[in-house]
């Protein structure tokens, strides 16, 4: 059975190993461009250089849910649509061990291929993400690192299991899509920062730590918006808040004090940092990253075991 | 006597519509059983069930003894062509003998080369390129060649034209006799079957309606001709079909015992006329509310 689910994968497989060597040759090449940028003392250059490459490591976002639409999706669901299931399930082979054997093998080479791809752009990005420090942000997080592989293995069984309840190719992909977006958002926008309780803290509001500050009103508060250079590398989840003092109460009347100084554009962040003020912020540090990936790769890896063992139940229980 | 299939009160049920119910039927060893009936009348829903791919809503069915598709060695024992004869299209004719191969282990190499060279099919081309006919012999080959106990047929000759028809039951009929094959396959031509088959079973609106040897069958069954008042008739005469004109009726009877009344004019009947009379019997039974037919 391995060889025939082989022979009907194969020329998918090596589309897509080939696809993943060039990259790989491709990350091989720019890399000691981006270590001897980094040598620099001013990180734009090595910036610059890397947004203009980092297109090739947006794949790895896309990666998984290509695997689902196009070796999930379809894995089961042309098999029902043309009818060829019926010579398939009509072989020696039982039908659990057809699709156990089809899953494993598609699964695996998912697995794989994400699993290699996500390993080059992690190696790839390391003098980059050594200076922004943003590994944590929504966007980098998925591309880094273990997580990439729970999501294939997750899209790959989404469209595998869709294929077997909608029996149709097409409708199958477009579902498989809808699913595995809404789940990656809904992950990244509600369960993600639960995962750990955060750190809670009073920090110095030095001239690195904020994006902006302002005030609405000349006895308002002041509105910071914090930037992660307040504790490199963490994950910030409090964006904004009102500035404090050591003590945590809210600091108001800074209006006048500001408005005597001569603020500048230039000398704007020394002028607040001046102040001495605080602020409270909740994060995650820097130090939970990998327990971060560990526990979402292994919900996304769980949520594929679910489906393949649904998928196995339904093929010999209910499509009969 | 043993029977490769056997049916008790077998029923399917799709949503509300019974697409099989209440068969009984034993279809022995050795035969080429011929499954005749209307579109729609469960032929397909019943060979699915014989090879497994359905499962039953009521009733039981044993193939060779067990459940059908138990188990590894329970599917290598039936052979199962499909209508339309589904092949993987990307695939080339060799490559689905290899798939043969490997999915069966029973496989005789040796025969499917053979029977691939002798219907004249390149082995590198595209199974989705071969014509209806073609394919069709490919998923035969298919089915032969893993050495099956029992093969079915679903519809194997409704697609093709009358030459590859004629040149597939003759294929079929040599792999029957080589390897003393049992198979039952399904037509709702009964032309096609009256050349194979030595057992009928006819099917309509998803009952059983006769089933037995094709020889005794049509030594039971005649036609009487005889006068339109001709009285009462004997007992032990089942009448199928009957038709008037003006002065004569005629009947379709089954009867076991030789008939002698000098008042009916007595005439053997075809396989055709036969399975016409049970599929136009099988109609009246089930006949829609009376409102709806019989306008002119």
């Amino acid at each position: 059975m391995t060889r025939f689910a082989w022979r009907q994968f194969r020329l998918q497989a090596l589309i897509a190993f080939g696809i993943l060597a060039a990259v790989v040759v491709f990350f091989t090449v720019t890399h000691p461009q981006l270590v001897d940028l980094a040598k620099l003392p001013q990180p734009d250059a090595l910036k610059n250089r890397y947004a203009t490459y980092e297109i090739v490591a947006r794949l790895l976002l896309v990666v998984p849910a290509l695997i689902g639409i196009f070796w999930g999706a379809p894995l089961l669901a042309r098999e029902l649509e043309t009818g060829t299931f019926r010579l398939a399930w009509t072989q020696s082979v039982t039908r659990r061990r057809w699709l156990a054997v089809k899953l494993a093998l598609v699964g695996g080479a998912s697995v794989v291929v994400t699993g290699v791809l996500s390993w080059a752009v992690t190696w790839w990005s390391t003098p980059v993400d050594h200076v922004t420090l943003d590994r944590f942000s929504a966007l980098v997080f998925s591309e880094r690192g273990i997580v990439p592989v729970g999501y294939a293995a997750f899209a790959f069984a989404v469209g595998a299991a869709l294929g077997l309840l909608l029996r149709r190719t097409l409708p199958a992909m477009a579902a498989t899509l809808a699913v595995f977006v809404g789940a990656r958002l809904a992950f990244t926008q509600w369960v993600r920062p639960h995962l750990m309780v955060p750190v809670h803290e009073t920090l110095p509001l030095t001239s690195a730590a904020f994006n902006s500050a302002g005030i609405t009103s000349p006895n308002g508060p002041l509105i910071v918006t914090v930037d992660n250079g307040i504790r490199p590398g963490a994950w910030i989840l409090s964006d904004s808040g009102n500035a404090v003092d050591s003590a945590g109460k809210v600091v108001y009347g800074l209006g006048k004090k500001l408005a005597s100084e001569d603020i500048t554009r230039q000398n704007f962040r020394e002028a607040i940092a001046r102040l001495g003020l605080y602020v409270q912020v909740a994060y995650q540090p820097a130090s939970r990253y990998w327990t971060f990936q560990w526990v979402e790769t292994g919900i996304f890896m769980g949520l594929a075991l679910v489906l393949t063992i649904f998928s196995l139940w339904w093929v010999r229980r209910r499509l009969s | 006597m043993t029977a490769v299939l056997e049916a008790r009160g077998l029923g399917k049920r799709y949503g509300r519509s019974w697409a099989l119910s209440d068969c009984d039927l034993t279809i022995p060893a050795g035969r080429v059983a011929g499954l005749v009936g209307p579109n729609g009348a469960g032929k397909t829903t019943f060979l699915h069930l014989a090879v497994g791919l359905l499962a039953p809503t009521a009733g039981t069915i044993e193939v060779l003894g067990r459940r059908p598709a138990q188990g590894a060695d329970q599917l290598a024992q039936v052979g199962f062509v499909a209508q339309d004869s589904p092949t993987y299209a990307g695939l080339s004719v060799s490559d689905h003998l290899h798939l043969g191969a490997w999915l069966n282990p029973g496989w005789d190499d040796e025969m499917a080369d053979a029977r691939v060279e002798s219907l004249g099919l390149d082995p590198q081309k595209k199974a989705g390129r071969l014509s209806g006919g073609q394919r069709a012999q490919l998923a035969l080959t298919l089915a032969i060649a893993k050495r099956p106990r029992l093969l079915l047929l679903d519809e194997p000759v409704a697609s093709l034209d009358p030459l590859a028809r004629r040149d597939f039951l003759r294929q079929l009929m040599e792999a029957v006799a080589e390897q003393e094959l049992s198979v039952v396959l399904s037509s709702h031509l009964v032309a096609d079957l009256e050349r194979t088959c030595d057992y009928l079973v006819v099917l309509v609106d998803s009952r059983v309606q006769l089933a037995g040897d094709v020889e005794e069958l049509l030594a039971e069954h005649h036609r009487l001709v005889g006068p339109r008042n001709g009285g009462r008739l004997p007992g032990g005469w089942e009448v199928i079909e009957e038709s008037h004109t003006e002065r004569q009726r005629t009947l379709l009877v089954r009867c076991s015992n030789p008939i002698f009344d000098p008042a009916w004019s007595v005439e053997p009947v075809s396989l055709e006329d036969l399975v016409l009379a049970y599929m136009a019997r099988g109609a009246r039974d089930v006949a829609p509310p009376t409102g709806l037919v019989g306008l002119p």
